[in-house]
């Protein structure tokens, strides 16, 4: 194989491995919403709708 | 039967020496017995040594030349090693200059070694003649020549032994048919037509074979240079096949959502923000994507503002999204029309395993014409009782990272696809007959 094919079949897998790898996390750079930087108790539901306090089966 | 006692080295190239009639400067033949003219070395006379004698047959000329190859240099090119005795500068009329060399081996005659702009070519003389096929076609064992050159080509200079009475001055009638990799030449004067093919040679192995002086890059290529894009197109091609069936089967084995949570919320009529939990929603990969679609089956003319609070009773921690359903719908010059739609979905990126439950915040808007709020009930009008039903899933593959990894692994391939189109039409533009020149009467 000459070096331009190898280097394009290692690209290749390369990407087929990021993608299979973003698949297993269920990671997307499209996606809409992800992990915020609060934590419900502390900080609200960061920034989509100001709710406050504690949140969880303790008050179901 | 007993082998000889010992080997014999080869013997040594047979080189006679004259003496050039003009400077008196020692001509070398290196191969006697076939040379007709020499140029000589030190002056540029030419010399006629059919016998043996150096007998004078045009005096120096007005300079000198001095090949990039010495004469006598020997190297190697398809196996066989050449000794370089003869070198030609031609011309067209004076323009696009380039040399040529003769190349000598006492067991397999003559060869060229033409260099064109820096480019190198490997001529053989053919003892048959091609077969014109169509006008613009010739063949040559079963394989077509393109037309790509038809002019004059004169010696400008010469240095060095010919099996021909080669003069300065001497013009022939020239055209070239090519294919990649190979030229198919003509040469004619008034007695005579002679056929040469010349194979396109990589500098390295010029480099290699006579030591020569890399030159810079050949641009435009030369008219039968093979684009080196084009033969790995193909394999790129199946590379870049393999890859994307792997990555298909992949998405279809991965494609698909689990749903599993559904609830219809009401929307109030009075426009207020509301807020509504679902849950708890267990997911069990390890990571996922979570997706939630949010339908707005009376919407119109209206639109619904959510966000979303995805949070891990474990930890609290929130996975956030906001979205939006909006639809519009209206009459104009054109007729009727709508725009939006009653659907919103987004995705929630990495969400690992655990206990969840979505709040989901949202509120109903009316969109009004007339610059005044709710002129209306609209969509929202009790009777309609406006509601949004909120379904949420998992899954793994995201169409987006589909495409993303689509477009990376066929990208590399257009690029080389990009540059041999761009090879191919600056070696296709040199040609005296490319569609651009056709209405100059070349035909």
């Amino acid at each position: 194989m000459d070096t331009r094919s190898f280097l394009y079949a290692l690209w290749s897998i390369v990407v087929l491995g990021l993608f299979l790898l973003a698949a297993v996390y269920g990671w997307s750079p499209f996606a809409e919403g992800g992990r915020s930087r609060t934590s419900y108790a502390y900080g609200g539901s960061g920034g989509h709708g100001g709710h406050g306090g504690f949140y969880g089966p303790n008050h179901k | 039967m007993q082998p000889e006692a010992s080997l014999s080295p080869p013997p040594a190239p047979a080189v006679r020496a004259l003496s050039c009639p003009n400077c008196g400067g020692t001509v070398e033949l290196r191969a006697a017995g076939y040379t007709v003219h020499v140029g000589c070395q030190y002056c540029g006379s030419i010399l006629d040594a059919t016998d043996g004698l150096a007998k004078l047959v045009i005096k120096a000329q007005t300079a000198l030349a001095y090949p990039e190859i010495p004469l006598g240099t020997r190297g190697t090119l398809f196996d066989v090693e050449w000794e370089a005795i003869g070198y030609l500068q031609r011309s067209q009329n004076g323009a696009y200059r380039w040399d040529e060399y003769l190349l000598f081996n006492p067991y397999h005659g003559y060869r060229w070694l033409v260099n064109a702009r820096g480019g190198w070519s490997f001529g053989t003389m053919l003892t048959r003649v091609p077969t014109m096929q169509t006008f613009s076609t010739y063949a040559l064992e079963g394989t077509s020549y393109t037309r790509f050159f038809r002019g004059d080509a004169q010696v400008d200079r010469v240095v060095g032994e010919f099996y021909w009475r080669v003069a300065v001055g001497e013009t022939v009638k020239t055209g070239d048919w090519v294919r990649p990799g190979f030229m198919l030449s003509r040469e004619a004067n008034d007695r005579e037509i002679s056929w040469t093919i010349n194979q396109w040679l990589p500098e390295r192995d010029v480099v290699a074979a006579f030591g020569v002086t890399p030159a810079a890059k050949v641009w435009p290529p030369l008219p039968h240079q093979p684009s080196p894009w084009g033969a790995w197109l193909g394999k790129g091609a199946r590379i870049g096949g393999i890859a994307l069936a792997f990555l298909l089967l992949v998405s279809l084995l991965l494609s698909g959502t689990r749903w599993l949570a559904s609830e219809a919320l009401p929307v109030a009529v009075d426009g207020r923000e509301q807020s509504a939990t679902i849950g708890p929603v267990h997911l069990v990969s390890r990571w996922q994507r979570v997706r939630v679609r949010t339908t707005v089956p009376r919407l119109e003319n209206g639109w619904v503002d959510l966000d979303y609070s995805l949070i891990d009773r474990r930890n609290q921690q929130v996975y956030a999204a906001s979205g939006a359903a909006e639809r519009y719908e209206g009459v104009d010059s054109d007729g009727p029309w709508t725009e939006g739609s009653r659907d919103s979905d987004v995705s929630i990126a990495g969400v690992p395993a655990g206990d969840y439950d979505l709040i989901v915040e949202y509120k109903g808007n009316r969109w009004s014409q007339n610059d005044t709020a709710y002129p209306d009930g609209g969509w929202m009008e009790p009777t309609n009782a406006p509601q949004i039903v909120v379904e949420l899933g998992t899954g793994t593959l995201y169409a987006g990272n589909f495409l993303l990894a689509l477009l990376l692994i066929a990208f590399p391939w257009f690029v080389g696809l990009m540059l041999h189109l761009r090879f191919e039409k600056a070696r296709k533009e040199q040609s005296d007959f490319a569609p651009a020149a056709s209405g100059d009467g070349d035909d």
